[in-house]
């Protein structure tokens, strides 16, 4: 029979709720206020508001200077807010007074793998192995280690053992399929993400890899409305916003993307990727002075780890090259001393810049290039399809190749003329039967006619050639809603369970 | 998520699952056969050449194939035959290291065992060789002696004697950590240390700055880093007494505070009691004290007090450590060492070794009268500070 507590029993409950004490003074008040912060920085952290969470935490810290929670969350907010050396710092001090918490050496490492100390990022997770073996955490740092020194091949192999020691740990896959995404195995990725935030749907980093990877394979909604739902998770965090922005420049919805990427930089005012973005809209429009120095801003800050520094500085010598370029070839059309490979060169800039109507009007200064290929493709971009028809006629007319026919048959379905455009596709097929844009773009054309059937036979044919890839995954999912194949449903569902 | 997505991550994991792991161990196949790194120690702190040592156990050890030492991914050593050691150089600079050591048995099945050392940190080092100290000098009835030159005092580094650069009587404003146990045990003093810390806080001079840090089981900054005198009395009469001792998690704090701050520094602790309940280890903490130039004046109240722990951290720093029985002692005590902090020598020499492995390097300061006592750090760790450049190897 259970009894009911003794009235003993309730008051060292009581007192036990009521915490330390209530001292008086000076001592007292720096006690409550430390652990006030310390439960104000953890709840910020938490909610990814890491820059918060990181003065809350330093003050308590500071005043509670051997509390490892205050230490521990401090290198964790830190970390969030991409401090390493700090991090570093307040980690340490974490472990003097927790040596054996994996997670803590674990933090350490990160912090010392984004410093770009591999030797040291790599005792600390081997710390926590031993502690506690096959800890996917630690091996996720192992192999992300590994990746850092470009060891692609044992990095993937380790992230593999991190999600075999624990298949319900997300950041395995989102580590995972983030170097498949730098690989270009985008239909990896996107399995790997999909399986992390089908593990963890809060997980908002896996959610933003994942949008990330759906616009590499230009599935644009879902991109969107991915990273929509980590922004709603993690408002707070800068990366989130920046990636939508990343976004939004593939659509070519410049203004909108300049709008993700200040909401970023409100948060962050040097985040790389938002700096990135917004220098990139800066190229697109030609203001090459504001794009140097929102890269300039992003690299002056001391928190970046070597691949970010070298990355941004990269395309910090492309934009001023480009530049550079651009001023030379411009002052020379302006003198009237350019030569017609200036004129190709400056329309070329143009292009890059998504400026297709001034490259139109460079290139036909060209005598040599009117009529030429390279303008058709340009006034193709430019939306000018029926100048681009006439060109692409032609030349497909005067010489039969696939490639050219397919173009012609581009150009007719962007004039909405599908029955022509499938006629001409298939024309470009009859050329050579192995063209596999051809066939899917006739595979398109007889979608949109309705020809469902005859469109799934052309799909079909056309993956029997290319299984990997943005486009073949995209044709997959038109497949699946065209022409479901049921008994793979079926086994998907039994292997689930 | 779309659901070919899910079917095709599924498989994956399902594929994943089945890979081998190294950390998982077929108990069964190695029942009796294990191998166990001897030296370094986990966590140790390592430089220069060191032997590594292992034990293989086998029931019957002519079956053990070799050992493999290796270093972070690399092979250093194959060993293939008792005992198993090997030798390796891990330089000058103070790293983790990843130590492996795997023992093949001749059937094929293997065993491994990991350590991983300490990286160093040292809140102060040797700034271009120059070896700073701050000397306290008294004669036999205790009292503290003014007045000496620079010829009457002697530096011996591991028993050579070296050169005195700078010397003159120290008078530079100095920083000060005051550490105050109020663990509960110390419940009755409380008044008297109040009254006694008071005192000492007004002894400081307007260019002299301290902070206040109490501790029992946990430790709080109660007053950072100020001249404010106002300031420093509040904080130092506002403690209570409550709870255990976190002696070593209060030194460590301490010098965690004091880090990174010029010119002379010292912590005056005053305690009651051994530690009961600090995350840091003695160990840990004393090789902090050794590590820096930060002097510990170390008081014990009372009869339950460690003396030969507050001994150990004052003496290698060039401290003291006073025993009182009563807290209206204290006064007294905290007085002495205002006095001591006004008349020490500041001296400078200029070190001698060439071997930056991370060795203890002994000092010994003399006096040429041998009546009168002398007390100076005992020494430092041979560590370059990070970034310097190496010694070149012919000069080694």
């Amino acid at each position: 029979m259970r009894r009911s507590p003794g009235p003993v029993v309730l008051l060292a409950l009581a007192a036990t709720l009521l915490g330390s004490p209530a001292l008086a003074g000076k001592a007292g008040e720096v006690r409550t206020r430390s652990f006030q912060l310390l439960n104000e920085g953890v709840a910020a952290y938490t909610h990814g508001d890491y820059a918060t969470a990181v003065d809350a935490l330093r003050e308590s810290a500071a005043m509670a200077l051997n509390s490892f929670r205050a230490y521990y969350y401090l290198g964790l907010a830190l970390n969030g807010d991409r401090r390493y050396a700090e991090a570093v710092d307040a980690l340490k001090i974490a472990l003097d007074l927790d040596p054996n918490h994996p997670q803590a050496l674990v933090a350490l490492g990160d912090a010392n793998l984004a410093l770009g100390d591999a030797d040291e990022a790599d005792a600390a997770y081997y710390r926590a192995l031993k502690i506690r073996p096959d800890f996917p955490q630690a091996l996720d740092g192992l192999a992300r280690s590994y990746d850092a020194r470009a060891e692609t091949d044992k990095a993937i192999e380790t992230f593999r053992r991190a999600i075999a020691s624990n298949a319900g740990y997300a950041e395995g896959y989102t580590h995972l399929g983030d170097v498949y995404l730098r690989l270009g195995r985008y239909d990896d990725a996107v399995k790997l993400l999909s399986e992390a935030v089908s593990i963890r749907p809060d997980y908002a980093p896996g959610l933003n890899r994942l949008a990330t990877a759906y616009d590499r394979l230009g599935l644009y909604d879902q991109a969107v409305a991915t990273i929509a739902e980590a922004i709603r998770l993690e408002p707070k965090n800068p990366d989130h916003p920046a990636t939508l922005g990343t976004i939004q420049v593939s659509l070519g919805l410049l203004a909108r993307a300049e709008a993700s990427f200040r909401t970023a930089l409100d948060l962050d005012p040097a985040h790389p990727e938002a700096r990135e973005g917004m220098a990139e809209i800066d190229r697109r429009r030609g203001d090459y002075a504001a794009a140097l120095e929102h890269l300039d801003a992003a690299l002056a800050d001391d928190r970046l780890n070597r691949h970010q520094r070298e990355h941004l500085q990269t395309v910090r010598d492309a934009v001023e090259a480009e530049k550079s370029r651009f001023e030379t070839l411009e002052a020379a059309v302006r003198d009237g001393t350019a030569n017609d490979t200036d004129r190709l060169d400056l329309a070329d800039l143009y292009a890059r810049r998504g400026l297709w109507d001034r490259a139109i009007e460079v290139e036909r200064a060209v005598p040599a290039a009117a009529g030429g290929e390279r303008l058709a493709y340009m006034l193709l971009r430019a939306g000018r399809s029926r100048d681009a028809l006439e060109i692409y006629t032609a030349l497909a007319d005067a010489t039969p190749r696939a490639d050219l026919r397919v173009n012609v048959g581009v150009a007719l379905a962007r004039l909405g003329r599908d029955e022509d455009a499938a006629a001409a596709f298939r024309r470009a097929l009859e050329i050579d039967a192995q063209d596999v844009r051809a066939r899917l773009y006739l595979g398109n054309a007889l979608l949109r006619l309705g020809r469902e059937a005859d469109a799934a036979a052309e799909y079909r044919r056309y993956l029997d050639k290319v299984s990997k890839g943005e486009d073949a995954e995209r044709v997959r999912q038109i497949l699946e809603r065209i022409a479901p194949a049921p008994a793979d449903a079926a086994s998907a569902t039994e292997t689930r369970s | 998520m779309t659901r070919p997505a899910v079917r095709a991550a599924v498989g994956l994991v399902l594929l994943l699952a089945a890979a081998s792991t190294p950390f998982a161990q077929d108990v069964e196949r190695r029942k009796g056969f294990s191998i166990r790194i001897t030296y370094p120690a986990n966590q140790e702190v390592i430089f220069g050449k060191v032997k590594i040592t292992a034990e293989v156990e086998a029931p019957d050890p002519a079956e053990i194939d070799r050992v493999e030492f290796l270093v972070g991914d690399k092979v250093i050593f194959v060993d293939r035959q008792a005992p198993w050691e090997c030798f390796h150089d891990f330089g000058e600079e103070s790293k983790s290291w990843v130590i492996r050591a795997v023992a093949y048995h001749r059937e094929g099945i293997s065993v491994s065992d990991v350590v991983i050392t300490r990286k160093m940190s040292f809140g102060a080092f040797e700034k271009v060789n120059r070896v700073i100290l701050w000397v306290s000098v008294t004669d036999k009835q205790d009292r503290f002696v003014t007045g000496l030159d620079k010829d009457s005092f002697r530096v011996f580094e591991d028993g050579r004697q070296q050169q005195i650069i700078d010397f003159y009587p120290e008078d530079r404003p100095i920083t000060l950590a005051i550490v105050l146990d109020t663990s509960g045990s110390m419940l009755d003093n409380m008044d008297d240390v109040h009254a006694a810390a008071r005192s000492f806080v007004d002894t400081l001079r307007p260019e002299d700055q301290a902070l206040v840090i109490d501790f029992d089981d946990r430790v709080f900054l109660i007053q950072d880093r100020t001249p404010d005198k106002d300031a420093l009395t509040e904080a130092v009469t506002s403690t209570e007494a409550l709870g255990a001792t976190a002696l070593y998690d209060a030194l460590h704090a301490a010098y965690r505070k004091l880090r990174g701050i010029e010119g002379r520094k010292a912590i005056i602790l005053l305690s009651d009691g051994d530690d009961t309940s600090s995350q840091f280890s003695y160990k840990r903490v004393l090789e902090e004290a050794k590590a820096n130039e930060t002097i510990i004046y170390a008081i014990g109240l009372g009869t339950g007090v460690a003396k030969d722990v507050l001994r150990e951290f004052a003496e290698n720093t060039g401290g003291r450590a006073f025993f009182v029985k009563k807290a209206a002692e204290l006064t007294g005590v905290y007085q002495r060492i205002a006095e001591e902090l006004r008349r020490q020598y500041y001296l400078t020499y200029s070190t001698g070794i060439d071997t930056w492995d991370g060795h203890w390097v002994k000092i010994r300061v003399e006096n040429t009268d041998s009546n009168l006592a002398v007390r100076a750090r005992r020494g430092f760790f041979a560590v370059k500070p990070e970034g310097a450049q190496p010694a070149p190897a012919a000069a080694r």
